[in-house]
């Protein structure tokens, strides 16, 4: 029994069978790679680029029932109210911008301070601005780092773990 | 196995290892995920967080706390970490240490423990200052208070001067500076996870693997072909 001269080799034919279950099997990963980020990065890294900006359109939906919002992330302070943007201030400027004062002159008593797990270095420099601007009391609250997104709640906010 | 000599030598050997290879790890990666603790437990848990209304630290305020902080001096003193909260020197978990009666400093390092913490010193009636610690008072890592800081109270003699070494050290230290490092530097670090370095690295395993992944291509393309059941 002779085989016929152009049959492919053993090799490339489990090759072209490897490839395509290879080929099927990314396609299966990538559906799930979202799942993969959070699992493999949950608790290693810090917090990504996508969930900073979750966090920051979260503050802002906060301040959207007409409430004055300091966010304070690993940018600095962002004044928000209404659910739009009234100042962004770097933290290296904090101190000194008066940007803040300027921002904060309108906001009523309801003043919330959303601290972000990357944001305390800019809550360090908010506390003594604000006194000097003569604040005399400050709501505040500090996300938890495990925070993938939050909601107003009563007395505070809950959050989403990620 | 193979028995035909057009075979020998030929790249079917070599393509069939590497596409076994391939195979193999994405078998693996898959399995990772199916094993991983997250997937199984895919409910997103809610954390409650309270708003907590204090007086905002003066300048003045957050010296003096730094200063009884640094000499030690301050019994009522409390380092929120990520582990759990520390009171003089051991650290216990937010619902089991000991509290200051009375007043009591706290110096956050990291908001986990925070909520629990807070509710149980309010429902204590402890008058609360806290204090956010900057990076340059931390140690590289931002676990934890870093020896320059402590250093700071043992060798500044009053208030004054060591008020002045603080500015120094706050100043020299930076807010984006030195203390925090670069994403390099920390994927350096012994005791940093394989994940992280390989995060850090991430521009260089996605070259390598765009290479392979196009050397592979171009084999099947240039090679692959000519054994191809249609000719």
């Amino acid at each position: 029994m002779s085989r016929p001269a152009a049959s492919p080799p053993v090799g490339a034919i489990t090759a072209d069978i490897f490839l395509g279950l290879s080929a099927v099997l990314l396609v299966v990963l990538a559906l799930v790679s979202v799942g993969l980020r959070d699992a493999v990065l949950d608790g290693v890294a810090r917090a990504s680029e996508a969930d900073a900006i979750r966090l920051g359109a979260d503050a802002a939906a906060l301040s959207a029932d007409g409430r004055t919002i300091i966010y304070a992330d690993g940018f600095g302070v962002t004044v928000l109210r209404g659910g739009v943007v009234q100042a962004r201030i770097a933290t290296d400027a904090i101190g000194t911008d008066p940007a803040l004062g300027a921002a904060l002159a309108e906001a009523g008593a309801d003043t919330l301070a959303v601290i972000s797990s990357e944001g305390q270095e800019a809550a360090f420099l908010l506390d003594p601005a604000l006194a000097r601007l003569g604040a005399s009391r400050l709501a505040r609250v500090r996300l938890d780092p495990r925070c993938g997104g939050f909601v107003a709640a009563p007395g505070g906010v809950v959050c989403n773990a990620r | 196995m193979p028995a035909d000599p057009a075979d020998r030598g030929g790249v079917g050997h070599w393509l069939g290892d590497l596409s076994a290879n391939l195979l193999c790890v994405v078998l693996v990666v898959l399995m990772l995920i199916a094993l991983s603790p997250l997937r199984q437990g895919a409910e997103r848990p809610e954390i409650a967080l309270p708003v907590h209304v204090d007086a905002p630290l003066s300048g003045p305020d957050m010296v003096d706390m730094l200063y009884a902080r640094a000499r030690g001096t301050s019994g009522a003193a409390l380092d929120l970490l990520a582990e759990g909260v520390r009171a003089g020197e051991d650290v216990a978990a937010a619902d089991a240490v000991a509290l200051p009666v009375g007043a009591s400093d706290v110096f956050v390092f990291d908001h986990r423990h925070h909520a629990a913490l807070r509710a149980r010193l309010d429902a204590a009636g402890v008058a609360v200052r806290e204090l956010s610690v900057p990076a340059a008072l931390r140690t590289r890592d931002g676990a934890d208070w870093s020896p320059a800081f402590l250093a700071l109270g043992q060798g500044a003699p009053d208030r004054d001067r060591f008020a002045r070494a603080l500015t120094d050290l706050l100043v020299g230290g930076g807010a984006a500076g030195g203390a925090m490092g670069d994403e390099a530097a920390e994927a350096d670090r012994p005791g940093t996870s394989l994940i992280a370095r390989l995060r850090a690295w991430q521009t260089t395993t996605n070259a390598v693997l765009g290479l392979v992944f196009g050397l592979l291509i171009w084999g099947i393309a240039r090679h692959g072909r000519r054994y191809s059941p249609m000719r």
